[in-house]
């Protein structure tokens, strides 16, 4: 399969009740299993019915660059107006550790009305086998 | 009976006001913020630019496919260069170096030379050397510094433009990665934010 691997992918949509907190939450996994063709398996759970009326997650994936993980997840804009949303990746490492809390960044997002945009992000080192995204309304 | 409600009528009022002044002088609001926080206070570069710009000129270099080619392999040496502040703005180009420095060595993809030490280290050796006190056996030879294979420069500009109410501020930081041996510049990327400012109809 080369570097690039499918894996397990695993979607969850949470509920935000505050400005501070994440409007939606993204996952995803990869296993580390080469021989086998593992089915994308995707689950989406809508708990925020603001945030989740507006915008969707259509698709995610993972692979690998040399032996970096990289995500790439799909959200749809539901609404006709603009969102002005912000995003951030966390990667998470074998043992389930989250690799360097905090030091990500959320970063702006606008979005207009019907688009489709993909978002992208690459682990910081190669320890990163999960990731999660995490979007919200831009403060 | 009158003068008796007069005085407790002016010594609430009295007592309103000093509760009100006390009001004005009780201590700021000071608290601790998100340092991953996206805050946008002016169109000035500012710390959520800097991580983005950091966060992105990394991203990009670890998935060139070319240099993730070689990273497999070996961690190749990089000597980093200051960035060459083109806008207006008074900002410390060495934090930008610094993050993406630092971010590119956790990857544990890449190994870094730093001249803005080498007096320090000079010092130190000529200490180890000359001093005495150092046993020779002991101490670090000279001259068996690594050399840096590859070149990090940057470059920040700006763009800004106003029309009544409205700035508008583009900010371009581009980095290229050259080959020192070859001259080839190996990777190139660019990183565009772009700020606009609304006043309103008061004030500014």
């Amino acid at each position: 399969m080369g570097p690039f691997r499918r894996g397990l992918v695993l979607l969850l949509l949470l509920a935000a009740a505050g400005c501070g907190t994440s409007g939606i939450v993204g996952q995803g996994a990869l296993r580390q299993e080469p021989d086998s063709e593992i089915p994308i398996y995707k689950r989406v759970v809508v708990n925020n019915t603001s945030l989740g009326r507006d915008i969707a997650v259509t698709d995610t994936r993972v692979a690998q660059t040399g032996d970096i993980l990289q995500a790439a997840v799909t959200i749809e804009s539901k609404t006709g107006s603009t969102l002005a949303l912000q995003y951030k990746f966390v990667w998470i490492d074998a043992k389930g550790f989250e690799i360097d809390p905090g030091t990500g960044s959320w970063k702006p997002l606008t979005i207009y009305g019907r688009e489709t945009r993909q978002l992208q992000g690459v682990a910081p080192r190669p320890a990163a086998i999960e990731f999660m995204l995490k979007i919200r309304r831009d403060q | 009976m009158k003068k008796t409600i007069r005085t407790i009528i002016a010594g609430a009022a009295a007592l309103f006001a000093a509760s009100l002044l006390a009001g004005c002088a009780s201590a700021p609001d000071v608290r601790y913020g998100d340092t991953a926080a996206h805050q946008n206070l002016s169109t000035d570069f500012g710390s959520s630019d800097l991580q983005q710009v950091a966060e992105g000129m990394v991203d990009s270099l670890l998935t060139f496919p070319p240099v993730a080619e070689v990273t497999k392999q070996r961690r190749p040496i990089l000597s980093a260069t200051r960035v060459k502040n083109k806008t207006t703005q008074h900002i410390d180009t060495e934090s930008i170096t610094d993050s993406i420095r630092a971010r590119l060595i956790k990857s544990g993809k890449f190994q870094f030379i730093d001249r803005t030490t080498d007096q320090e280290a000079n010092e130190e050796f000529a200490a180890q050397q000359e001093s005495g006190l150092v046993d020779p056996k002991k101490a670090v030879p000279g001259g068996k510094q690594a050399g840096a294979e590859y070149l990090l420069t940057s470059n920040l500009s700006e763009i800004r433009q106003q029309g009544g109410r409205v700035t508008d501020v583009y900010y371009k930081f581009t980095m290229n990665l050259k080959n020192l041996k070859t001259g080839i510049l190996e990777w190139s990327d660019e990183k565009e934010i772009r700020k606009i400012k609304t006043r309103g109809l008061i004030g500014g």
